[in-house]
């Protein structure tokens, strides 16, 4: 018995070492590995009072990528990765910074805040990072900002949550939007379009739930009635209650703020029960959702400064049309996600401050993001002499809708005849 | 709009009744606790995805495949895991942390070889929602419905009219005198297992073209579906259908009439309430262990 149970016992280790094995598997390249095994312990207060700048002073300038990438944002953390690696590419084939080549560390952050604990540990006490770029996972950046800060290494995360810019953190940036910031411009535009009334659709983890607050601040501010809000767990699949009680308060139009995988399911639901008017989203839709969604998909608008594309064909903005022929030719795809554009801009505006500051120590080089204020990005023009630490404010965010399958300037769409008929079932 | 959440219900409900008909038929059979089948349906509408969405063969032909590779899986985890820890004499609890494992391998192995981003999985049929009662159901959605009825009326017949039912019966109360009477325990219990892991893959097939596929559409769902078969009775084949619709239905009108935030905390509290007052489930099933 003892000898059956300690075959039993050898079985499930062996097990767990191959799920563990699984899922410390990166797919992008790069030097990556899973942080857990290293760092485990020492997560804290002698990183934290070291007061070392963890600067290399080396050859090399190694900058910081941690993003997940495994789990179910494993592709999106990996089109971050190659938007970074692409960035170092192209500083490096140019000479590099400060005539030093750009080394980028990558490590999967399994988008679990515990595991960033981990991995900044390790950037900062292992590899002596210079600068850090990541995650796009909000709550990584909200567990990890404050070793990097406490060790004065600047760090660009990459995640759209307002929370973690809340805490006052001097070494942690951001160069991309603030989905708090959208959701202001978003309200303003549905009041210059005449909608008074709105439902809203959320999901309940830190992103999701912050948008949806962001959401309902902004529509107070702008006079929009927010009618209902209505919430589901992760993982659910069916959305027709919540449906039948947004509907029953008869919104102008619905606003959702969830994850990736609800948006296509639910606004197919949504359809089925007959709604015909616009969604508002608090993100882009990714090219995949929108053909899972179909025709449902149409009359998905949101604001965002970028979209992703199917083809290159279709990019009508120069800088975008560039960088994504560029990704293109290096990874022969176009970007699934526009976490590439985020870490790309991140690379650039540590490029530009490195070079104002002339060195990378970590405060020169915070002091230097602090004046830079007309960096034309992928995201349009940067300013980070705001004193919020963000390089994009609303005027980044440009409307966008989803009408047959791409996405496409909303204010040309409210041109068309497709606006007049679905004004009059939105009761506009 | 009662209607069209009736039906929403009813959908969600048949798809949890479905799961909650493979966790009873493998208890039934076998007297063994599984928790695999949500990640069983997961890993039959990639499969699904890949023969029909990505090879682009034809859909009854891709649907025959899945079954029969989701049979074969079955088939083979339980023969290569569950019946060599049986054969072993171990807890019955060490064979439900191996069903776990299993759940968490197939779960990571599909993301690994399918990726995580959300597939599209297109329609299985030209006509794409059907007209009821003034209202457009999804053709997916009805299907769900009639294939749920079908293989509940079904396995109930299996289970207890056909010959190879009362084996599979006679093999869990006592293996050994089943052994006796000339049955091949391991046979039935094999078939067992493959027969729930071809539900789940029928029903992957049929949820992929109303949600689209991604790695964790089945855990949710493979959860909901074990306490529907607590609901029903564990270890019957009405019960597990009937919890099912009934779990689906407490779901959709407490999120349409009550609250979204709250219904599962409503919902899983039925379950508990089941459990003290109720634990042999709406249709009465005795645990085979009693």
């Amino acid at each position: 018995m003892r000898k059956m149970k300690k075959g039993f016992a050898l079985g499930l280790a062996a097990t767990m070492f191959l799920l563990s094995a699984c899922s410390g598997q990166g797919t992008a390249s790069g030097d990556q590995s899973s942080a857990a095994e290293d760092a485990a312990a020492e997560v804290s207060e002698e990183a934290g009072a070291s007061g070392e700048s963890g600067a290399s002073g080396g050859d090399v300038i190694k900058i910081g990528c941690p993003q997940p990438l495994t789990g179910t944002n494993a592709l999106v953390g990996d089109s971050a990765v190659k938007g970074a690696q692409l960035a170092a590419k192209e500083i490096n084939e140019a000479g590099g910074i400060l005539g030093k080549q750009v080394e980028v560390i990558v490590y999967d952050d399994q988008a679990s805040p515990e595991e960033a604990v981990k991995i900044a540990t390790k950037l900062i006490e292992v590899d002596q990072v210079d600068v850090v770029v990541g995650s796009l996972i909000s709550s990584c950046v909200l567990s990890s900002g404050q070793y990097f800060d406490e060790v004065q290494i600047p760090c660009i995360g990459t995640g759209l949550s307002s929370t973690w810019m809340e805490q006052g953190w001097e070494y942690v940036f951001r160069a991309c939007p603030n989905s708090g910031m959208g959701m202001p411009a978003l309200a303003e535009y549905m009041k210059s379009m005449g909608i008074t009334k709105i439902a809203i659709f959320q999901g309940q983890d830190d992103s999701s739930a912050s948008g949806a607050n962001d959401m309902r601040a902004a529509c107070e501010d702008a006079g929009i009635e927010v009618l209902t809000s209505e919430t589901y767990v992760e993982g659910d699949t069916d959305y027709s209650g919540q449906i039948a009680k947004i509907l029953n308060t008869n919104p102008q139009a619905v606003f959702t703020s969830t994850f990736s995988v609800t948006q296509a399911p639910f606004a197919k639901q949504l359809r089925q029960f007959g709604y015909e008017g616009l969604i508002f989203n608090k993100e882009t839709l990714s090219v995949d959702n929108i053909r899972v969604a179909g025709d449902a998909g149409n009359g998905y608008c949101f604001m965002f400064p970028y979209v992703t594309y199917a083809t290159i064909e279709e990019i009508q903005d120069p800088v975008l049309k560039e960088f994504n022929q560029a990704f293109y030719d290096e990874y022969g795809e176009m970007p699934y996600h526009d976490c590439a554009y985020r870490a790309y801009d991140s690379m650039m505006v540590f490029k530009e401050a490195i070079e104002i500051a002339g060195t990378t120590d970590g405060e020169a080089v915070k002091d230097a993001i602090l004046t830079i204020n007309d960096f034309e990005s992928l995201g349009g023009t940067q300013d980070f002499t705001r004193g919020d630490r963000e390089g994009m404010h609303i005027e980044n965010f440009k409307p966008w809708i989803v009408w047959n399958g791409t996405q496409i300037n909303l204010e040309d769409w409210l041109e068309t005849d497709a606006w007049t008929e679905m004004k009059a079932t939105m009761g506009l | 709009m009662l209607l069209q959440i009736l039906i929403s219900g009813l959908v969600i409900g048949s798809i949890y009744g479905l799961i909650a008909l493979g966790y009873s038929l493998i208890y039934k059979s076998s007297g063994l606790m599984s928790f695999v089948q949500g990640d069983m349906l997961t890993f039959g509408a990639f499969l699904g995805y890949t023969f029909y969405g990505v090879m682009g063969i034809p859909f009854i032909i891709s649907f025959i495949l899945v079954i029969l590779l989701m049979f074969a899986m079955g088939f083979a985890i339980e023969k290569s895991v569950i019946h060599r820890l049986v054969s072993k004499n171990v807890l019955p609890i060490y064979t439900v942390l191996a069903t776990i494992a299993i759940s968490y391998i197939i779960q990571n192995g599909s993301m690994i070889i399918f990726g995580s981003d959300i597939k599209y999985f297109p329609s299985v049929t030209p006509i794409k929602s059907l007209k009821i009662a003034s209202l457009n159901v999804q053709t997916e959605s009805a299907l769900c419905i009639v294939a749920s009825v079908i293989f509940m009326i079904l396995f109930n017949f299996f289970m207890n009219k056909t010959s190879h039912g009362t084996a599979m019966r006679a093999a869990t109360m006592d293996p050994m005198a089943a052994r006796a009477c000339g049955i091949d325990v391991g046979l039935t219990t094999g078939l067992s297992w493959a027969i729930a892991s071809g539900i789940a893959g029928f029903a992957g097939m049929l949820l992929g073209p109303v949600y689209g596929v991604y790695t964790t559409i089945g855990s949710v769902i493979g959860r909901k579906g074990f306490s529907s078969a607590v609901m029903g009775g564990y270890g019957n084949m009405l019960g597990a259908i009937v919890g099912g619709v009934l779990l689906g239905l407490i779901e959709t009108f407490l999120s349409a009439y009550v609250s979204s935030a709250h219904k599962d905390i409503i919902a899983y509290s039925i379950l508990l309430i089941f459990l003290f007052v109720k634990p042999t489930g709406i249709f009465n099933e005795r645990a085979i262990a009693d």
